[in-house]
C-alpha cells in the first residue's frame, strides 16, 4: 500500500516536472521527424512489395533513426535527468527525514521511486510509439498482429534502455550528498559507458595486437618461374590468413568491450527484431547482448537499494 | 511510556550518545536541554527509529523501537529540527501525502488537515506551494505534520528555532494544549525559558550523557537562595546552620536546601536586629544548566 502511495507520487512528480516536459518535448519532436522519415522509407518498400518486386519490408525500418539516435541520445539523457536527484534532493530539502518519520519502510520508498520512474519512462515510450502508429495509419498502412508484436518488443527494449540511465541517476543520487555532485557522477558514468568504453576498446586492441600485418615482400631466389609462382601463392595465402586472424582477434577484443555499452547492445537487440528474409542480421545470436543489457539496470538499482537502506539520515 | 536503556550511538569515531538511560512517563512534557552537539537530535532520531543504535534498547508504549520502528511511528509524531517538505506541492498536498501512510479515508484526512492547519495558524496558506513559505510557516507546517496521526507521543526537535516571538508563544500554547489533551511530549531545545514555561520535566544532556533529570519545580526548589538585609548588618556566621552563607554588599545570601525564612527571621530577631528585607531568590535554569555542564554562573 505504502509502495503504491510513493510510486503514485513519484510518477506524478516526474510527469509534472519542467525538466521532464522539456526533454520529452525534444524527444517527441525528434520522434515525429524520424518516424515521418522512417514511415516514408517503409511505405516506399511496402509499395514495391505490393507490386511484387521485393520481399515484405520489416516494420523495424520505421524505428531505425529514432532508435539509433533519438533513444540513445535524448532517451539516455532523459533517463539520467529523471533519476539523478531523486534521493539527493530529498536529503537536501529535509523532506526525506520528514517522510521517514511516518510509517513507511525505506525499501518501499526506493522501490516506489523506481516504479514511479519506470511508469514515467513507459509513458514516454508509449507516447512515441503512438506517434509512430499514428503516422503509419495516416499513410494508410494498418499494421498486422506480427507488426504490433515487433513494435511492442521495440517499446519494451526501449523502456529497459531508458531505465538503465534512470538507475544510474538513482544510484548516484543515493550515494552522493548533494544533487550537483550526483549529476556530475551520473554524467561521469554516462560518458564512460557511452564514449570511453567504445574508444578504449580500439586502443586496447591496438595495444594487444599491434598494427595489421604488412603485405609480404616477395624476394625471388632466381629459381624456376614455376617454383616462384608456387611460393608466391603460398605466401599470399599465408598473408591473407594472418590478416583474417588479425581482424578476427581485433573484432573479438572490441566486441568484448562493446558488450559493456548499453547503446551498442540496444542497437543490436533492436536490429535483431528485423525478421525479414533480407535482413543482414537475420539469425544473429544476441543472447550475450541481451544479458549485458539486462545486467546494468539490475546492478545499479541493487546498488541504489543497498546504499539507501544503509544511509544514515541525520 | 518511553524507556531508554544504555543507549549508545557511535558515528565513525564520534560517540554521539554514551549509555543514555532515560524514562519518560505518560503525559509528561520533557524538555531535553543541551549545548550543540550534545546528542539531542541523535537521541530523538534513535527513539523515532530513524537511526540504528550501536547498543542499548528503546521501548515506547511497550514497543521495541529497534525491532518495530513502523509500529512506533504509528503512535508517534516527529517534528525534525530541519523539517523539510516537497516544495512544489502545496501545504495541504504535502499533508495529504503523509496522511496516506496512515490509511486514513481521504475525507477524514482533509478535515483533520484543515483542523491542524487552523491549530498551527496557517489555514489561509493551505493552498500555497511550500516553496513560497517562510521558515516560520514551514516550522508550523512541520508541527501540523507531526500531529497528523493524532499521536500519543510527540517528539519536537528545536521546535521554536527560526520562529518570531508570536510564533514562539503560539508554539508554547500548543504544547500546553497537547499536555492538557494527555499527550506525552519530548521537546529538545537550548532555549531554557521555553523549557521553564512549556515543560514539567527537564533533562540535561552533554557530550552524549544525561547529566540530570528532574522535575522543574524540584530543580528550582533544590537550589534556594534566601536574601536577608538587616539593620545593623548581622554577623553572617550566625546563619551558617541554615546553609552556605555569602555576603554581597549589605545583603547576606543563604544557600539553603529548604525555605528557612521563618527560622532565619526568628534567629535575626533574637539577635536584636531589624529585618529590612527577606526574600527567596530562585536560580535561573541557565545558572543550573551552566553549573552542570561546567560553565560559569
Amino acid at each position: 500500500m505504502s509502495l503504491i502511495v510513493v510510486a503514485k507520487k513519484e510518477f506524478v512528480d516526474q510527469i509534472r516536472s519542467k525538466r521532464f516536459i522539456a526533454i520529452l518535448a525534444v524527444m517527441l519532436l525528434f520522434s515525429i521527424f524520424s518516424f515521418y522519415q522512417g514511415v516514408n522509407e517503409f511505405m516506399k518498400d511496402y509499395q514495391s512489395f505490393v507490386s511484387g518486386k521485393v520481399q515484405r519490408p520489416s516494420i523495424t525500418k520505421i524505428f531505425r533513426t529514432f532508435g539509433d539516435m533519438g533513444v540513445t541520445t535524448f532517451g539516455s539523457i532523459l533517463g539520467l535527468f529523471m533519476g539523478f536527484d531523486l534521493i539527493s534532493r530529498e536529503k537536501e530539502t529535509g523532506s526525506l527525514k520528514t517522510l521517514l518519520s511516518h510509517p513507511v519502510y525505506r525499501d518501499q520508498i526506493i522501490n516506489g521511486k523506481a516504479i514511479g520512474g519506470f511508469a514515467a519512462l513507459f509513458l514516454v515510450v508509449a507516447l512515441t510509439l503512438t506517434i509512430a502508429l499514428g503516422t503509419l495509419t495516416m499513410r494508410g498502412f494498418v499494421p498486422s498482429f506480427e507488426d504490433l508484436i515487433i513494435i511492442g518488443k521495440f517499446g519494451a527494449v526501449t523502456v529497459v534502455f531508458l531505465f538503465i540511465f534512470f538507475s544510474i541517476g538513482l544510484f548516484t543520487s543515493a550515494i552522493m550528498k548533494d544533487s550537483g555532485t550526483s549529476l556530475l557522477a551520473a554524467f561521469g558514468i554516462f560518458i564512460t559507458i557511452m564514449a570511453v568504453i567504445p574508444i578504449f576498446s580500439s586502443v586496447i586492441a591496438d595495444a594487444i595486437l599491434g598494427s595489421p600485418p604488412d603485405p609480404t615482400v616477395f624476394t625471388l631466389s632466381g629459381d624456376s618461374e614455376e617454383v616462384s609462382n608456387k611460393t608466391m601463392v603460398e605466401e599470399r595465402k599465408k598473408f591473407i590468413k594472418e590478416v583474417e586472424e588479425y581482424w578476427k582477434k581485433r573484432r573479438t577484443i572490441i566486441d568484448s568491450f562493446k558488450i559493456l555499452s548499453p547503446a551498442n547492445n540496444y542497437v543490436e537487440i533492436v536490429s535483431s527484431l528485423d525478421l525479414s528474409k533480407t535482413s543482414p542480421v537475420r539469425g544473429k545470436d544476441v543472447t550475450k547482448n541481451f544479458v549485458s543489457f539486462i545486467i546494468p539496470p539490475l546492478a545499479f538499482f541493487t546498488l541504489s537499494y543497498v546504499s539507501f537502506l544503509r544511509l544514515e539520515i541525520r | 511510556m518511553i524507556e531508554v536503556k544504555n543507549l549508545t550511538k557511535i558515528f565513525g569515531e564520534f560517540k554521539a550518545l554514551d549509555r543514555l538511560n532515560l524514562k519518560i512517563e505518560e503525559n509528561e512534557v520533557f524538555g531535553l536541554v543541551g549545548p550543540n552537539g550534545a546528542g539531542k537530535t541523535t537521541a530523538i532520531d534513535l527513539m523515532m527509529g530513524m537511526l540504528q543504535p550501536t547498543s542499548g534498547s528503546i521501548t515506547i508504549s511497550g514497543i521495541d523501537v529497534i525491532r518495530n520502528p513502523l509500529e512506533v511511528k504509528k503512535i508517534c509524531g516527529y517534528l525534525p529540527e530541519k523539517v523539510g517538505f516537497y516544495e512544489h506541492m502545496t501545504a495541504i498536498e504535502n499533508l495529504l501525502y503523509f496522511s496516506e501512510f496512515y490509511k486514513m479515508p481521504k475525507k477524514e484526512a482533509i478535515s483533520n488537515i484543515n483542523e491542524l492547519l487552523e491549530l498551527v495558524g496557517i489555514a489561509d496558506d493551505a493552498d500555497k506551494k511550500v516553496g513560497e513559505f517562510s521558515k516560520g510557516m514551514i516550522q508550523r507546517l512541520g508541527l501540523a505534520q507531526a500531529l497528523l496521526n493524532n499521536p500519543k507521543i510527540i517528539f519536537l526537535d528545536e521546535p521554536t528555532s527560526g520562529l518570531d516571538p508570536k510564533g514562539v508563544t503560539d508554539f508554547k500554547n500548543i504544547i500546553k494544549k497537547l499536555r492538557k489533551d494527555g499527550k506525552t511530549v519530548l521537546f529538545s531545545t537550548h532555549i531554557l525559558s521555553d523549557v521553564k514555561e512549556a515543560c514539567n520535566t527537564l533533562g540535561i544532556l552533554s557530550k552524549g550523557k544525561l547529566l540530570l533529570k528532574s522535575s522543574i519545580d524540584d530543580l528550582l526548589k533544590e537550589n534556594i537562595n534566601i536574601v536577608v538585609e538587616t539593620d545593623p548588618l548581622i554577623d553572617p556566621s550566625i546563619l551558617k546552620s541554615f546553609g552556605e552563607v555569602k555576603v554581597k554588599d549589605s545583603k547576606v545570601i543563604v544557600k539553603a536546601e529548604e525555605d528557612f525564612r521563618i527560622e532565619i527571621s526568628k534567629t535575626i530577631q533574637q539577635r536584636g536586629c531589624t529585618i529590612k528585607e527577606i526574600h527567596l531568590l530562585e536560580p535561573s535554569l541557565e545558572e543550573i544548566y551552566l553549573n552542570l555542564i561546567g560553565g560559569i554562573t
